[in-house]
């Protein structure tokens, strides 16, 4: 079968220590057998490793921040577009995700296609919503508040027990054992993704966690549960596992039936000694371990872009159990000309 | 009697793999043998019957040994909880 030649964009490659999910994802899209892709990296920052990855990034071009406003960015796609004419546009950031919503349409005209949560699935999964969405589709989840100031914790301090866990919006979790631990981490997620912070119970148990992917019209075109093995002191999985787990299976249908979720999710589950599943996160994207998917028979990158390019889909029936992978770091030698296209020109 | 997990994959060199909780273990040739009776719907008194007569053991040392064993795997969560010996 001959393969669809298709130009895909994709940010996160910043394949680091915590790593972003677009070198995974790319190495999804290397494998297929239904999809040629030329890869373009859309990148933040001179020092990601992915635009040094030749073998599996073509091109790469710098993108400015999100928090640079909707418009700059739309000019600099315009402008890559201009040059690469790209099909299919993936981004692997929760912190961008929003830009991308608000310009989807635009993108589309543009001829640009994207396969994307809406504004509402998008807006009712965050953390600070997470009680009310627990409520809403019927599913266990610890009881949390947002707080915008460390005094907002005092004077409901009595609905929580310590340890707590301290969390950002976009990123970054602490467990906090005391009053001091919460304002320690208040103030370092703060200055560093905004307010507000959400305080959330904390749920013993094992971690687990499921990849998935919704067609937006309520059925799961993949899915598979993993748990970490080797965890971070960043709270990253450097090791994991697929499980046999009908339970974590059944949440799953059930939120993306109930949600008609569109595009990747990782549901971030704890698994409590009484075998009860708490929802602690939903993350709004493929997360940087989709490779042990397209490992374990699910390759969700190639069938996220089919889906974006209107392109029949059948769901995965089924994923090879106990599939591991270990992480590892590998040090990239680059030539200081290349670090210099990219860094004065955008462009490598 | 004591029952090993359906789900439960047992390699022939003692490899043990919980497919749902993704642990794993590694049983030594006796353990492995005695598992293996045990996947066989052997019970306690055929696996004594066997173990004492392939091994110097006595039985009350086996007795023990074996049920500690058990224990063990029940802690682990690879028997099934109603099986008892």
């Amino acid at each position: 079968m001959e393969k669809i030649k298709l130009t895909i964009a994709l940010s996160g490659l910043n394949n680091i220590d915590s790593p972003g999910p677009g070198i995974p994802v790319v190495r999804g899209l290397r494998d297929s057998k239904e999809i040629d892709a030329r890869i373009i990296g859309l990148v933040y920052d001179n020092l990601e490793p992915g635009p040094y990855m030749h073998d599996l990034v073509d091109k790469s071009y710098k993108v400015p921040y999100p928090s640079d406003g909707v418009e700059p960015f739309l000019e600099r796609i315009r402008y890559i577009h201009q040059v690469e004419k790209i099909d299919v546009l993936i981004p692997n950031f929760d912190s961008e995700l929003f830009t991308f919503m608000k310009s989807e349409k635009i993108l589309r005209e543009m001829g640009i296609r994207t396969f994307l949560p809406t504004l509402q699935q998008f807006e009712e999964r965050h953390k600070s919503n997470l009680p009310e969405y627990g409520k809403k589709y019927g599913v266990n989840v610890p009881f949390s508040a947002p707080i915008t100031s460390v005094e907002d914790f005092r004077k409901m301090q009595d609905k929580f027990e310590f340890p707590v866990v301290v969390k950002g919006k976009f990123y970054d979790a602490y467990i906090a054992y005391d009053m001091d631990q919460v304002a320690l981490y208040f103030n370092k997620i703060a200055a560093k993704w905004g307010l507000p912070i959400v305080i959330q119970e904390f749920v013993r148990g094992t971690e687990v966690n499921v990849i998935a992917l919704g067609d937006g019209k309520g059925n799961t075109i993949g899915a598979v549960p993993m748990r970490k093995t080797y965890i971070t002191d960043k709270g990253k999985a450097w090791g994991g596992i697929t499980l046999e787990d009908p339970t974590m299976m059944d949440l799953t249908y059930k939120i993306i039936s109930q949600t008609k979720w569109r595009g990747g999710m990782e549901l971030e589950l704890i698994r409590t000694t009484k075998n009860e599943l708490y929802m602690i996160e939903i993350n709004p994207r493929l997360p940087a371990w989709v490779y042990l998917a397209v490992a374990a028979g699910q390759n969700l990158p190639e069938a996220l872009v089919k889906l974006a390019m209107d392109i029949q889909v059948a769901p995965f029936t089924k994923y090879d159990i106990g599939k591991m992978f270990i992480r590892y770091s590998f040090d990239l030698i680059v030539e200081l000309n290349e670090f210099e296209k990219l860094s004065t020109k955008g462009e490598l | 009697m004591v029952k090993i997990k359906k789900n439960i994959a047992i390699s022939d060199s003692g490899f043990v793999f919980d497919p749902g909780s993704g642990d794993s273990y590694s049983l030594n040739p006796s353990g492995l043998e005695i598992v293996q009776m045990i996947k066989l719907g052997k019970d306690f008194s055929a696996i004594l019957e066997a173990v004492t007569e392939k091994y110097e053991v006595d039985s009350d040392s086996f007795e023990r040994y074996y049920y500690d064993f058990i224990a063990t795997l029940a802690q682990l969560h690879l028997t099934e909880p109603d099986g008892k010996d």
